[in-house]
């Protein structure tokens, strides 16, 4: 995933969903919630990058980038989502990759390598209502510096071979017990 | 925080009575279904909310457990060999857990959070490994006040009871993806 402004000057955007409602027991309180991705690629260059709740459903469908790198993206594959379209190629933002709230749910300062950390208030309350209300949960957005050229950073995806530099959304909470078995984990 | 107290014995663990941070656990251990083998429990308290135990899979030995319910038991597999731990009984797996194969070191944890006895074997080698967890219900906290002279009315019983104690989940994406401006993904 990118985040920022290419050299070229053309702008990244990273989507992120949890499935919040299937992994906290209905009724919790949610107390904190922390995100940590990994940087995989960058330059040394400090830049704030900004967590936006989305507003609108959106996809991720089967395509990969096919330039070197993954910078330049690839041929989007139906129901990817797109600059243009929350569903490759049957729905559309409202404008341009811009249904989210414009209100910043957390900021970090990213530098390089490698793992940095979103936590906020404002974060645990998102998740609360995407616990309380699954189907308001679209995720959030990562916005980067889009005020210069070079400022992107690429950040490890889900797919990522390694599991311990995936995407991982840290939520603690209180409240009633989850059914059996919600705690398990493979640990090493 | 990591709350650690060590119980270890070679036939038989006796009962044990351990405080978390935020709660309390009793785990008794009855001793591996081979005597011959040794086992290990430890106590831990990971991420500052759930008790956890945890159980050494040793010697081609699985170990009877007696927990609470909200208990936490972590597997490791300490022999050369690959084992599991797999609810219910040779030929007659229930589903509630199973690790699936784990080799040397590697661990699996389970929650308990329904009273119970649960049988569990190791599928590669359920001749000999077998053993039963047993979760037994929360007593009750004790009382915090002193009760009034006069009897005042009672509040009505909530239906369902709020754990207090802050607990932690890691919840990995269900779906990522990148806006290219210009592009074609």
């Amino acid at each position: 995933m990118y985040v920022g402004r290419t050299n070229g000057g053309s702008l990244r955007r990273a989507l992120f969903q949890f499935d919040v409602a299937g992994s906290l027991p209905p009724g919790a309180t949610v107390v904190s919630a922390t995100l940590k991705i990994r940087v995989t690629k960058t330059r040394a260059e400090k830049h704030t990058l900004v967590l936006h709740r989305v507003l609108v459903g959106w996809g991720e469908g089967s395509s990969t980038p096919s330039t070197s790198g993954g910078g330049g993206g690839g041929p989007a594959a139906d129901g990817d989502a797109t600059w243009l379209h929350t569903f490759f190629h049957t729905e559309t933002w409202s404008s341009a990759c811009g249904d989210f709230d414009h209100e910043a749910s957390a900021e970090t300062s990213v530098a390089g390598n490698p793992s940095w950390r979103w936590t906020s208030e404002q974060m645990a309350a998102d998740i609360q209502q995407w616990l309380d209300d699954p189907a308001s949960n679209y995720g959030w957005i990562l916005v980067g510096n889009e005020s210069a050229n070079q400022t992107t950073k690429r950040f490890a995806t889900r797919e990522n071979s390694d599991e311990g530099h995936r995407p991982l959304l840290t939520v603690e909470y209180t409240g009633r017990r989850g059914p059996s078995g919600a705690s398990r984990s493979y640990l090493r | 925080m990591r709350l650690r107290q060590r119980l270890n014995g070679d036939a038989r663990l006796g009962a044990g009575y351990a405080h978390g941070r935020h709660g309390r656990s009793t785990y008794v251990a009855a001793g591996p279904a081979n005597h011959s083998a040794r086992a290990q429990l430890t106590q831990t308290a990971p991420n500052g909310g759930e008790d956890e135990l945890a159980a050494d899979i040793a010697n081609f030995a699985q170990v009877d457990l007696t927990v609470e319910v909200g208990t936490t038991i972590r597997w490791t597999n300490r022999d050369g060999a690959t084992h599991t731990t797999t609810a219910g009984e040779p030929g007659n797996e229930t589903g509630t857990w199973d690790s699936g194969r784990l080799n040397r070191d590697e661990s699996f944890s389970f929650t308990f959070n329904e009273a119970g006895t649960f049988q569990y074997f190791c599928k590669i080698h359920p001749a000999t490994m077998r053993a039963a967890a047993t979760a037994t219900p929360t007593p009750p906290a004790p009382p915090t006040a002193i009760p009034t002279a006069t009897p005042t009315a009672t509040a009505e019983p909530t239906a369902i009871a709020e754990d207090p104690a802050v607990q932690s989940v890691e919840i990995g994406a269900s779906k990522d993806n990148t806006l290219y401006e210009n592009a074609g993904g």
